[in-house]
């Protein structure tokens, strides 16, 4: 199941492996919403073409891309700051 | 002394720039095996021209459910004792589609080691075991009725200079809104039962799946396709499907690498789903493909190499009902028939079910609806009979750009849409 927690410092880390596509971009832009103008959000993903299609729907609504890191064998963080 | 310290700082810098070759491999290999991807024009076209290439080796275009008729028929003579779907079975590993088949299921498992993108990926919720199974039947009916799956009924049926691809468009283009609607249904449903937990505690990295070692992993799967070759290749006549299984391992890889999901291609195109953008790259890619494979199979049956009627098959409602139900298909099970093996390679046990229940389910539903309801089937139409050469080819490629200009225009006013 697609979870939600509060990270660190205020920020949200948005968990849906497992998930392929479309889920991870239609949870991620969900979770965005959630956020505070500035607010950061963690994209937990282990779907490989998310990898780019994550971060292109974000940035695609006007959000910074902070990174896409690889976090384990086949797992991936893709970093997200809200703006608008 | 002396001499040494004024040595030692050079040494030292040629140390720390020299970086070892194994490094220096795999730093080039991961540019091409990055997360991104390569972009999907160029999945397209070199799909399109495997798709020649493979043609003109095994005398058939490149398709896949043939394959799982084959393993289905398989199944219920070895293990269930019913030769009623088939008998005489050939050896899947000496059928051409079936080769084909496991090459791309090993092509976008090298893919994905060498990427290291393969993990064993446990679906997070039951009803997606469901969503594998109920998507895979739907697929195996739509090919069926469609006679192909989106290669036989599509991809390949076009480039086959065959019209049934087209009528196989129109339902794929339906079928992929109808599931897109499926997709909205689900997000809403999932999104209600996603929580909002205050804990402090971020998930663990290791709990939602495994993985195997990388090096461990290339090694088997190198010692697979030898033995694999080997076996073939000391069979009389065998070297034409140690072929096929290379072509079916590039074809593997590209898939793989450029993302060639046709079920985002016909998913988010019409109603602009969350990732419309990737599935009007996807449509592009898809029709500059049909556009050189269709030119490379003109070239074959003009010069005689394959015959005019080669892969020319029934035209009908069947084809778009096909379709229609192949795309919703895909769309439930998150993968098509060439996305279902790279998928279920990559480690997602989803499209390991709907492989499964595609392949159990063809070969009866095929015999039943041949064998009771054959009047469904329309009269076969070649293109290039129709229309001539010169007239067939052009007709191909006036749709095919038709097409890519009508999705740059939905891209185009979603675009100035968003500002």
């Amino acid at each position: 199941m697609a979870r939600l927690y509060r990270g660190e410092g205020g920020k949200l880390v948005l968990d849906v492996r497992g998930y392929v596509c479309p889920y991870p971009v239609i949870y991620t832009k969900k979770a965005l919403s959630r956020l505070e103008e500035n607010g950061v959000l963690e994209v937990l993903i282990d779907n490989p073409p998310s990898c780019e299609t994550v971060p292109k729907a974000a940035s695609e609504e006007g959000h910074e891309v902070l990174g896409v890191e690889k976090v384990g064998e086949g797992v991936w963080k893709i970093t997200i700051k809200k703006k608008r | 002394m002396v001499v040494l310290a004024t040595l030692e700082p050079e040494v030292a810098e040629k140390k720390t720039t020299r970086v070892r070759f194994t490094k220096y491999l795999q730093g080039q290999l991961s540019a091409i095996f990055s997360p991104s991807g390569w972009p999907e024009w160029l999945g397209g076209i070199l799909l399109g021209l495997v798709n020649i290439l493979f043609f003109a080796w095994a005398l058939k275009p490149f398709t896949i459910y043939t394959g799982f008729l084959n393993w289905g028929q398989h199944f219920y003579a070895k293990i269930v004792g019913l030769y009623t779907f088939g008998e005489n079975l050939v050896n899947p590993l000496f059928e051409r589609t079936s080769v084909g088949d496991i090459g791309l299921f090993l092509g976008a498992l090298l893919s994905a080691l060498i990427a290291g993108e393969f993990k064993l990926r446990r679906p997070s919720r039951v009803i997606d075991y469901l969503e594998g199974a109920i998507g895979g039947l739907l697929m195996a009916l739509g090919v069926v009725l469609a006679l192909g799956c989106n290669w036989g009924g599509f991809f390949s049926a076009i480039t086959a200079l065959s019209m049934h691809g087209y009528f196989m468009f129109i339902g794929l283009i339906i079928g992929g809104a109808l599931g897109s609607y499926y997709v909205d249904w689900r997000a809403r449903r999932d999104l209600e039962a996603v929580e909002l937990e205050l804990e402090e505690a971020p998930p663990s990295l290791a709990s939602s799946g495994r993985s195997i070692p990388r090096y461990a992993g290339l090694l088997a799967l190198l010692a697979v396709l030898a033995a694999l070759s080997w076996y073939m290749g000391i069979a009389p006549g065998g070297g034409k499907f140690v072929g096929i299984l290379m072509m079916g391992l590039f074809v593997g890889v590209v898939i793989q690498r450029s993302r060639f999901c046709f079920a985002t291609a016909f998913r988010d195109i019409l109603r602009g789903g969350a990732e419309f953008r990737r599935s009007a790259r996807l449509q592009v890619g898809i029709a500059l493909g049909i556009i050189v494979g269709s030119t490379g199979v003109l070239v074959l049956k003009y010069m005689g190499y394959v015959d005019l009627d080669a892969y020319v098959k029934p035209v009908g409602w069947s084809n778009i009902v096909g379709g229609i139900l192949f795309g919703l298909g895909m769309v439930v099970a998150g993968g098509c028939a060439s996305g279902s093996l790279w998928k279920a390679a990559e480690g997602h046990i989803k499209l390991w079910v709907a492989l499964l229940a595609a392949v159990l389910s063809y070969a009866p539903l095929r015999y039943f609806i041949r064998e009771y309801a054959g009047w469904i089937y329309g009269s076969k139409i070649s293109i290039v009979s129709s229309l001539g050469w010169a007239g067939g080819i052009v007709f191909i490629y006036a749709t095919m750009v038709l097409w890519i200009m009508f999705v740059l225009y939905l891209d185009y006013r979603r675009g100035t849409r968003y500002g």
